[in-house]
């Protein structure tokens, strides 16, 4: 048996330990490999850092603690951004472990300094009804929740009287793994209200939301690589940093197992049928 | 140093018990996996139950009692498992697909049909080079990805040109699938890493 033979019967299982190990070293002894900022990332910054004092911004949290380590280093990032500035925050959901997430970040960031809930921020919850229910938030906001996730009357809270409608919004951010989410975000606020909205997605999602930047998406941040430049030019280190290495590492054993299987492949293909 | 936390011990275990699944399928991986579907569901029925509480219940305790109507609508839904009321499903179907038609068709064609022509037609003049030719490549990838699906089925009888369309629009389209799979690869590899922080650094203590 030649050794193109034996790198292509080689048992899966010792690819998968290698990729353990491989993905698994960056995170214990960082390699500093660096970390180039696209224009999206550093656009969605200048125009955060540039909102006028007491700006709302609107958080779609539809993200579930698998996307934790994907998108959910942009949602960390822009939230511990966003909560640095002095802008108003109102965050919501449409997946049902959108509030688990929400609890996860704020366990991060911690108090934030110098604000209070219900007069800086507030948390909603969530609510079913995927586009329906963007629409109608766009119309009333409490009509959707009466109630904020704790369970006080929306009349209750202070920030609530200045946020009724998209016309009390400045900016909204959705972080999502769904397509439809972010296309009925577009099709229920920035379509018919022209509202300026940014999305965090996924990385399988890049492909088929970045055609809608800029001119509909003003900054599309996708997956993990994005969120760790957002943590490197806003100045919030987070875990994207420390994953941004292994990642790497990750990618680069995938090119090098393409290769080889091609390679092997043609070689296989080009000597005749195999033993 | 190694974590002394509880949940932390439990979370490890199971995500442990879920890449044994990497060595072979095993009743350990049955049983997580039928754990993992249980306590999902089971937190979802909970957010249900409580948006419907906030959002429905609440309001007509308080007087409002137009919200009996989707509440109604809602248990309708669950006719669908009784032969006799079966039809009474029927409406609330009807409701939503007529709702959700009638929201998404309202801005559809702007929002993902004009606007995105529009995207495609950027300037070639009065910008910078590289702009220039990124816009013209966007023109020219769209248009021959438009040529390979029209001219797909009958490509032997189309013309040479529209022929080498449609080849660049194929090669176009294997770019895209390509970019795509590349994606979705970066994505499980992000869930592996924050696996592995957790089971490194979070359970372990390593670093």
């Amino acid at each position: 048996m030649s050794i193109i033979n034996k790198i292509g019967d080689i048992d899966r299982r010792y690819l998968y330990l290698l990729l353990i190990i491989l993905v698994g070293f960056p995170l214990l002894r960082p390699i500093g490999l660096p970390i180039p900022v696209s224009p999206m990332t550093r656009d969605l910054y200048t125009i955060l850092e540039n909102l006028p004092s007491g700006s709302v911004v609107l958080q779609f949290i539809n993200i579930g603690p698998a996307q934790l380590s994907d998108c959910g280093v942009g949602s960390l990032a822009l939230t511990k951004h966003i909560f640095k500035l002095d802008v108003k925050w109102v965050g919501v959901s449409q997946a049902a472990d959108g509030a688990m997430i929400y609890e996860n970040i704020m366990n991060k960031i911690g108090q934030p300094s110098g604000k209070t809930y219900g007069e800086d921020w507030v948390y909603l919850g969530y609510a079913a009804g995927g586009e329906a229910m963007q629409a109608s938030l766009a119309t009333n906001f409490a009509t959707v929740f009466p109630v904020d996730f704790y369970g006080t009357p929306v009349g209750e809270i202070p920030l609530m009287s200045e946020v009724r409608t998209h016309e009390d919004i400045d900016i909204v951010i959705i972080h999502s793994n769904s397509g439809d989410q972010v296309e009925g975000l577009l099709r229920q606020w920035q379509s018919p209200y022209n509202t300026v909205c940014v999305a965090n997605v996924g990385s399988v999602m890049g492909p088929s939301m970045i055609p809608y930047y800029p001119d509909q998406l003003i900054s599309v941040l996708v997956g993990m690589s994005a969120g760790a430049e957002y943590e490197l030019v806003a100045g919030v280190p987070g875990p994207g940093l420390t994953f941004s290495d292994a990642m790497s590492m990750g990618n680069l054993l995938v090119i090098a197992f393409l290769l080889l299987g091609n390679l092997t492949l043609l070689l296989d293909r080009s000597g005749g049928k195999r033993d | 140093m190694i974590s002394t936390d509880p949940i932390i011990w439990v979370s490890a275990i199971l995500t442990l018990m879920v890449y044994s699944f990497l060595y072979k399928e095993t009743v350990i991986f049955q049983f997580v996996e039928h754990l993992f579907i249980g306590a999902a569901t089971g937190y979802f029925v909970v957010m249900s139950y409580k948006n419907i509480s906030d959002m429905a219940f609440a309001p007509i305790f308080a007087g409002e009692l137009g919200w009996i109507i989707p509440i109604l609508l809602g248990v309708f839904l669950f006719a669908r498992f009784s032969k006799k009321y079966f039809w009474l499903s029927r409406y609330p179907a009807a409701y939503m697909v007529g709702v959700g038609t009638g929201l998404a068709l309202r801005t559809y064609t702007h929002a993902q049909f004009t606007s995105q022509i529009i995207a495609t037609l950027q300037p070639i003049t009065g910008v910078d080079s590289l702009t220039a030719f990124n816009n013209t490549l966007i023109l020219l990838i769209v248009v021959s990805i438009v040529f390979y699906f029209i001219f797909s089925a009958r490509v032997r009888t189309s013309n040479s040109s529209s022929r080498s369309l449609g080849r660049i629009g194929r090669i176009v389209v294997m770019f895209s699938f390509g970019a795509t799979y590349g994606t979705t690869v970066a994505t499980r590899m992000a869930y592996l890493i924050g696996r592995l922080q957790f089971l490194l650094i979070d359970w372990l203590g390593l670093a």
